[in-house]
């Protein structure tokens, strides 16, 4: 029904993924254009999510054979909108698509696993080292590996180097170094935004620790320490020494809820670290969690998880921010200061390890949508309800569910621009 | 059954603490960042957080009754990490304000030093009372070399230019006047401490004395005020001030026992500052002004640590810096040998002095005797153990 | 149609290196007898799909196997239209997984080419059932939810129906006295916007809309649903109160038990609601319109608030909930309902019921913004007043946080922490005792109005609404919180009843601007459902299947297996008790060809015979090669992504399994047991998702019902003197790669404990 017209779907996230099949599969032709080599966005680096505990690639897996099975989806990655120009109904937009400088026949990370160069893994924010070349995770649609073109010309010509790339010519990989990005237009009807967000950036909290002491982590970073694919193949150890963690603490509103950083609530951390609490607890049965909360917000059905989480005895839950984090020089366990505000004492305590539950930061606060009469609010969320479609976390922290309601709504507003209001 | 509050929200004291200067108290959303950035806080029942939702509850009676808003030493570390602007130092500044006058003995006189609105009155007291001083000395500058003080009412064998038994008695009335009221308005803050101990703590009990003893080792050599982090000058400052106060107190003491009890002439006013009680006298004054200088110059350029700037606390810093800062100009003016400014410096001095003594416990000064009795009262009741750190969990050892 | 097919086997990945290609060909076209077998390497190549295109052209194949890497890549390159394409999976399942140039790996291989080109033999042409055209769309709710959802379906050109039970349309929104809307600059409290939402609906031709009528009965099917709509009237609570008995004995059987045979009367009755139903659709005034998908909008209505009756509701008039307030404050000052009396003190208790136990008491999406809207009624209307608020959390989730700023920033609005202990009456005022409070451990205060925050309860939980014509009930099926979405995270529309749509607060409590959201998302589910349904596809996740199942009712034993384990409840009955497939409701899982012990069942690429024809081709060396077989049966969804997995980390297992995808696993049917084991295969599995109240499986019970039919498989074991450990049923999360290699092991173990199976041979 919506005849040839074409919808553009910027980010590959979840958000993304769901606007981009809920608008295809009503008819719509769509391309779906990602800045990543992979599709899958942050929920591909999660390892569960609330409430359910199941594994986000589930739904990805779902969502990715709706787009093999479907004619009408283009997908480029390592591919960034520069520009975007004229109205609903009649856009025209810049896309320039950076090459992956390796080709071959879908292969995966054990294909080139003797490769020389290593580099440090993104896709486990830096808790590990990755290869050069190598497919971004298990599951990434599409499954093709990408190279890192600086790191491989700068190994030209060390050692084994030349053997490798000759063993991957056998296998059918061929590296192409000098490829250059191409940029085009294309002419689209409508255009959803879904560029999603990023980790708030924990060094900006000088107080709590994060890169000075070894063992305060982030909650992102603590969903791939416990995902099987991860750098500890879903062990979950301190950083500082790989000892298993009896204790660990969880400081909420790291960031967020601040005036000083993000003054708005990120909505979902609350329960990212109740159910990170349960990963330490199904991992290790003897270890216990504790949680420090300005509020505990749960909210709707996920009140049944809070109540659920907060029944087992050995994940503790304490009003009061903790407001400095320093580390034992000797132990390397993490110091944790705050005030239990209901007992009115102030707490000095040890852990194995600290979570900063940091907050989510829209991606449009730190890279403007190219495009006229997009109005944003002080936070850097869209606002602006005609014109293009910013949808998910783009407009507002928001859980995974409620931002795929969102999405499925963005490929309505999509589809009436095809079929012109 | 734990103690019950029945909460009666005071709104108007709630509206008094915000137009004092705690405009941003609302904003309070009870995170504790406060609590745990102020370092001088003690570790059980810290403030300023409990001091922040009972002043956003209008609880009169336990804020006007909290010995930790004097604990609190001003520096500002917890507005400066307020998640939320909402100023905590503000407020305990507010309340101390309060303290001050809810106490005051006599009454009215808190409200004349508090009040803008009284400002001419609050001068034109002690202006007065020296003009008064002057006229009866008989109105006019004698001749020859500076001689500030005169043992004769009769032009004829006037020796001086203030007639000094009257200067004596008056002044001396002053001081026991300050002193006196002061003494009433702290016994009355320690029996409401004692009676209400809003912070609802009683550890092992210290007496008076020993308490007392133990927090003035703290005061003297201002070990708290180190403490804080955002703004260290001000411990300086504050040292110098407070030093240079105390060496003048001592000076003007020795000087009026040596002279006026033992009639022993003192060392030549116009003589060099070569003798020691002299060079006590400068270096004090010196250091006085010195310090006061630096603290007025911070208010004035950087509200962000030394907070927002009452007219409370601006009537006390002219006060006692003007205090300083003429008699300092008085002793240069008259080594330089200048009469008529020297005698008018010296008369303005003295209205100064006067209105510091007579003031003494309405105007912040009197921080020096509330804050002392806070913290040996909190010290009486066994606050601030540290807490060590602790070990949050110890799994039982498996298998 | 008869197939000609053409086999490509990929010799690159190292597939050329690691087995003998040249005998796998030979199965294909020698004991296969296929026409055309190519061997190449990277089939994916421009160049090398042209050679396939010519043997489409030129040699009239209308069949290929692709024998290489997985289906899970390369999809679009192997789509030729018109050409039935399938695929072995030569490189994850076998040379990753398997060492090179092994007997066993090149067995393995070949037994793959077998089955493969077996399955391709099976496959039936037919054409897809396009019968089910109705675009329009009918929408159950007249409140901002429902309002939206058929502005924006109006929008995109569709027809709506919209029905509304009160007398006029805008729903709890209009009640209110003022709204957060959420929107930027997020610091005020305004009026509600649904004057102008209503007004807005009017305007819109392509909508019709039915105030004070409610949906009387909704029959059919995706894109030929027959809806009554009908005046309201008494009717509802007749209608309520045999849907109430209907599902007590529902419930009754279930305790007994699913034993047919010692059905009690009450269960046999609950068998045909329909008949129950009366009067007659037409003895009434009615309209009836036909519609492609239903958007459920229905709302909510406050908890009963007797369950704060220990908190003095019911007791003192002065008690009320968040929702009496906002009547109490449309009347500008608000006053006292027990003397008229102004209210000066007012508290809020945020989080009044503690009982998590009872899903839907909970408020908490909007309770903190409500009270502190509704703090600010009083204020505006008495300078003098107070009001307090108590919260468990405050809650007030993204950009609310700066409306809890500004809702905060003023004196006369109190906030703490607390849990409500009583509530007790002074006399001229209530006095509410509170523990763990900011204040301390215990607080009273004094007020003149205690108002309760209200829980949401979805409309569905007092009746079906929907009404359904359905044989599985009246009822859209509940999820575990008892809200009617089948409790997927990454797919919030799905639903039991396919082409059904719920959205707003009969989903999930929601703030107003969230319900605008989700009403949008809705529309476009149901505007894609009417769509696919034209074309004859299925809607997710099976998107675009053609497929859908056929009954060979000659030899039906009215058994009902099918028609009551449908999770879609694609199956009504006929009058003989046989099933009446609807197959636009069919969600293509094939959990029905499963149910089915007469193994009457089937779709055009996937039945009962071809699974069984490919495991009686399985090639089973006898009892002294010390080659066991073992069939594992797989969900194509989760366990298929698994097993390529652990080949693409190069995780071995024993050579002797063989892995059959089904679309779910509750697509098992006992048939495959007993033949696999009758030919002597020794060992079964069956993996499959998670079950249970957080299950993963994506047909909502497939995984379950293959648990519960494997624990009924025992007399067939029996029968054929088998140890019942020969069949292994097991749940894998789709990153569980790493669990595989072992639960196999473990498996084999077992199996080695035991006799070769002695059928082997026969």
């Amino acid at each position: 029904m919506a005849g040839d017209k074409t919808v553009l779907v910027v980010g590959g996230g979840i958000s993304g993924i769901t606007a981009a099949v809920e608008a295809a599969e009503v008819g719509c032709k769509v391309i779906l254009v990602e800045k990543l080599p992979y599709l899958g966005g942050r929920v591909a680096q999660l390892n569960k999510y609330f409430p359910k505990l199941c594994p986000p690639t589930c739904g990805l897996e779902i969502n990715y054979k709706r787009i093999r099975r479907n004619p009408d989806i283009t997908v480029y990655t390592r591919a960034e909108v520069l520009n975007i120009s004229g109205t609903a109904g009649n856009y025209k937009a810049t896309v320039k698509v950076t090459p992956r400088y390796v080709e071959d026949h879908t292969a995966t990370s054990k294909c080139v696993e003797d490769c020389p160069v290593e580099i440090t893994n993104e896709f486990n924010y830096g808790m590990d080292k990755t290869k050069a070349v190598s497919l971004p995770y298990e599951m990434a649609y599409p499954m093709n590996l990408v190279a890192d073109r600086d790191a491989l010309l700068k190994a030209k010509g060390q050692p084994g180097m030349a053997e490798f790339v000759e063993a991957c010519n056998a296998k059918g990989i061929r590296f192409n170094l000098d490829a250059e990005p191409e940029t085009f237009d294309l002419d689209v009807s409508s255009v959803v935004w879904a560029t999603g967000w990023r980790p708030y950036d924990a060094k900006k909290l000088t107080k709590l620790g994060f890169g000075t002491c070894a063992n305060v982590i982030t909650n992102v970073m603590m969903e791939r320490l416990a995902a099987p694919s991860g750098p500890t193949k879903g062990q979950i150890l301190r950083p500082s020494d790989g000892k298993k963690i009896n204790s660990i603490a969880f400081v909420q509103c790291a960031g967020s809820r601040d005036r000083n950083h993000l003054p708005y609530c990120s909505s979902i951390c609350c329960l990212a670290s109740l159910k990170q609490a349960t990963y330490l607890r199904d991992y290790n049965p003897e270890a216990q969690a504790h949680i420090f909360y300005i509020d505990l917000r749960a909210y709707g059905r996920f009140e049944f998880f809070y109540d659920r989480v907060r029944n087992d005895d050995k994940i503790l839950l304490t009003k009061g921010k903790i407001v400095s984090i320093t580390e034992d020089p000797v132990t390397k366990d993490v110091i944790l200061e705050g005030e239990d505000i209901l007992s009115g004492q102030k707490i000095r305590r040890t852990f194995d390890m600290a979570v900063l539950a940091t907050g989510m930061q829209p991606n449009t606060s730190l890279e403007k949508i190219p495009a006229q009469n997009v109005k944003y609010d002080e936070f850097g969320f869209v606002i602006s309800d005609e014109g293009i479609h910013a949808t998910g976390v783009s407009k507002r922290p928001m859980d995974v569910g409620t931002c795929l309601q969102d999405a499925t709504g963005a490929a309505l507003r999509a589809l009436q621009d095809t079929v012109g209001r | 059954m734990p103690n019950v509050t029945v909460a009666e929200p005071d709104l108007q004291f709630t509206k008094d603490l915000i137009a004092a200067g705690a405009d941003d108290l609302k904003k309070c959303y009870q995170c504790a960042t406060c609590s745990v950035a102020c370092k001088i806080a003690p570790d059980n029942g810290p403030f300023p957080r409990k001091e922040m939702i009972w002043a956003q509850w209008g609880l009169k009676d336990r804020l006007l009754n909290d010995p930790d808003v004097w604990l609190c030493h001003q520096c500002n570390d917890c507005s400066t990490e307020c998640p939320r602007g909402a100023n905590p130092g503000e407020v305990l500044k507010a309340v101390r304000k309060m303290n001050i006058q809810a106490n005051s003995w006599p009454s009215f006189l808190g409200n004349l030093v508090g009040t803008p609105a009284m400002f001419i009155l609050a001068a034109g007291i002690p202006i007065a009372v020296v003009l008064f001083i002057v006229y009866v000395s008989g109105w006019s500058f004698p001749s020859g070399p500076v001689h500030y003080s005169s043992h004769s009412i009769n032009p004829a064998t006037r020796d001086g230019f203030i007639y000094l038994p009257l200067l004596q008695v008056i002044f001396t009335l002053a001081l026991l006047f300050g002193v006196v009221s002061l003494v009433m308005s702290l016994r009355s803050y320690w029996n409401q401490l004692e009676s209400s101990n809003p912070i609802g703590i009683k550890g092992p009990g210290k007496g008076f004395v020993s308490s007392l003893i133990e927090s003035l080792q703290e005061i003297l050599p201002h070990s708290t005020f180190k403490e804080c982090e955002a703004n260290n000058i001000r411990y300086a400052a504050h040292m110098l001030a407070f030093w240079g106060m105390i060496g003048l107190f001592v000076t003007t003491a020795i000087v009026a026992f040596n002279y006026d009890i033992l009639g022993l002439k003192p060392p030549s006013q116009n003589g060099p500052g070569t003798v020691p009680i002299k060079i006590l006298g400068n270096a004090s004054a010196i250091a006085f002004v010195l310090g006061l200088g630096i603290m007025t110059i911070r208010r004035l350029t950087n509200p962000e640590q030394a907070g927002n700037s009452s007219y409370f606390d601006w009537f006390f810093l002219f006060t006692i810096f003007g205090a300083g800062a003429t008699g300092l100009l008085t002793e240069l003016s008259r080594w330089s040998g200048f009469i008529a400014p020297t005698y008018t410096l010296y008369v303005i001095h003295l209205m100064f002095v006067l209105a510091l003594l007579l003031y003494l416990p309405f105007s912040k000064f009197a921080h020096l005797g509330y804050r002392t009795v806070a913290i040996a009262w909190s010290k009486s009741v066994g606050r601030s153990r540290p807490l060590p750190v602790v070990p949050n969990y110890v799994p039982p050892t498996s298998e | 149609m008869d197939l000609k097919i053409g086999v490509y086997i990929d010799t690159g990945y190292g597939i050329g290196e690691a087995l003998d290609i040249e005998s796998l060909s030979k199965v294909a076209t020698k004991e296969m007898k296929v026409p055309i077998c190519r061997a190449e390497a990277y089939w994916s190549d421009p160049d090398k799909l042209e050679i396939i295109k010519s043997d489409i052209a030129n040699e009239g194949v209308n069949a290929i196997i692709i024998a290489g890497p997985s289906p899970r890549v390369f999809q679009e390159a192997f789509r030729f239209d018109g050409i039935i394409t399938e695929r072995i999976n030569l490189r994850e399942q076998v040379i990753w997984s398997h060492p090179a140039n092994d007997e066993d790996t090149q067995m393995l291989a070949e037994d793959y080419m077998r089955m493969g080109v077996t399955k391709l033999n099976k496959y039936e042409d037919r054409a897809p059932f396009d019968e089910a055209s109705e675009k329009s769309i009918l929408v159950i709710g007249g409140g901002i939810t429902g309002m939206t959802a058929a502005l924006e379906a109006a929008r995109a050109g569709t027809q709506v129906y919209l029905v509304e039970k009160e007398p006029q349309l805008g729903g709890w929104a209009a009640k209110y006295h003022k709204v957060f809307t959420g929107r930027a600059p997020y610091d005020s409290i305004v009026d509600s916007p649904v004057q102008d939402k209503i007004a807005a609906v009017k305007a819109t031709s392509n909508i019709k809309v039915f105030t004070g009528h409610r949906v009387y009965s909704i029959a059919g099917s995706p894109g030929m649903f027959d809806v009554i709509i009908r005046e309201d009237g008494p009717w509802i609570d007749r209608l309520v109160r045999e849907q109430n008995e209907w599902l007590e004995a529902k419930k009754a059987k279930e305790q007994i038990g699913q034993e047919d045979e010692q059905k009690p009367k009450a269960a046999a009755a609950a068998e045909t609601p329909a008949e129950e139903e009366a009067p007659e659709p037409t003895d009434f005034p009615h309209e009836k319109v036909r519609v492609g998908a239903v958007v459920l909008a229905a709302g909510w209505r406050p908890e009963d608030a007797s369950a704060f009756a220990d908190l003095g509701y019911g007791e003192y008039p002065d008690v009320i909930t968040s929702v009496e307030l906002e009547e109490l404050a449309k009347n500008g000052k608000i006053k006292r309902p027990s003397d008229g009396k102004e209210v000066n003190t007012i508290a809020f208790i945020d989080t009044p019921n503690q009982k998590a136990d009872h899903p839907l008491l909970f408020s908490s999406s909007v309770a903190s913004l409500v009270a502190l809207k509704q703090a600010h009624y009083l204020r505006q209307t008495n300078p003098e007043s107070r009001a307090y608020i108590f919260y468990e959390n405050m809650r007030t989730p993204g950009q609310y946080e700066k409306f809890y700023q500004a809702m905060q920033d003023d004196p006369g609005v109190f906030l703490s922490k607390g849990t409500p202990v009583g509530v007790s009456n002074g006399g001229s005022a209530l006095t509410i005792e509170l523990k763990d409070t900011l204040l301390g451990e215990h607080m009273k205060v004094k007020v003149d109005l205690l108002v309760l925050s209200t829980g949401m309860v979805p409309a569905t939980k007092d009746s079906a609404i929907v009404n359904l014509k359905y044989r599985q009930g009246p009822f859209m099926p509940e999820n575990v919180y008892g809200f009617n979405d089948s409790h997927f995270i990454c797919f919030p529309y799905e639903t039991q009843r396919t082409g059904i749509y719920t959205a707003g607060c009969v989903k999930n409590p929601m703030d107003f601007l969230t319900c605008e959201m989700d009403a949008t998302g809705a529309a476009l589910k149901a505007i894609q459902c009417a769509e696919l349904t034209a074309q004859g596809r299925a809607v997710a996740p099976r998107a675009g299947d053609e497929s859908f199942p056929q009954i060979f009712l000659q030899r039906c034993t009215q058994c009902k297996r099918c028609t009551e384990e449908c999770p879609f409840g694609a199956y009504d009955e006929k009058p003989d008790g046989t099933p009446l497939p609807n197959p636009t409701r069919c969600r293509r899982c094939a959990i029905c060809m499963g149910s089915c012990p007469e193994r009457l069942i089937s779709f055009r690429d996937h039945s009962v015979d071809m699974i069984g024809s490919m495991v009686k081709i399985i090639d089973v060396p006898d009892e002294y090669s010390e080659k066991p077989r073992v069939v594992v049966f797989i969900c194509e969804n989760d366990a298929y992504p698994v097993v390529d997995m652990a080949g693409m980390n190069r995780l071995e297992y024993s050579p002797h399994v063989r892995f059959i995808p089904l679309r779910c696993l509750g697509n098992i049917n006992m048939v495959w047991i007993a033949d696999a084991l009758s030919k002597g295969i020794d060992g079964i599995m069956l993996i499959g998702c998670k079950y249970g109240d957080d299950y993963q499986c994506h047909f909502v019970k497939g995984s379950e019902l293959a648990e519960y039919r494997m624990s009924k498989i025992s007399e067939t074991l029996q029968r054929l003197a088998l140890e019942p450990d020969r069949i292994s049923v097991h749940q894998l999360a789709i990153d569980e790669f790493n669990k595989l290699p072992k639960i196999i092991g473990e498996f084999m173990e077992r199996l080695s404990e035991f006799e070769p199976n002695p059928y082997k041979g026969f």
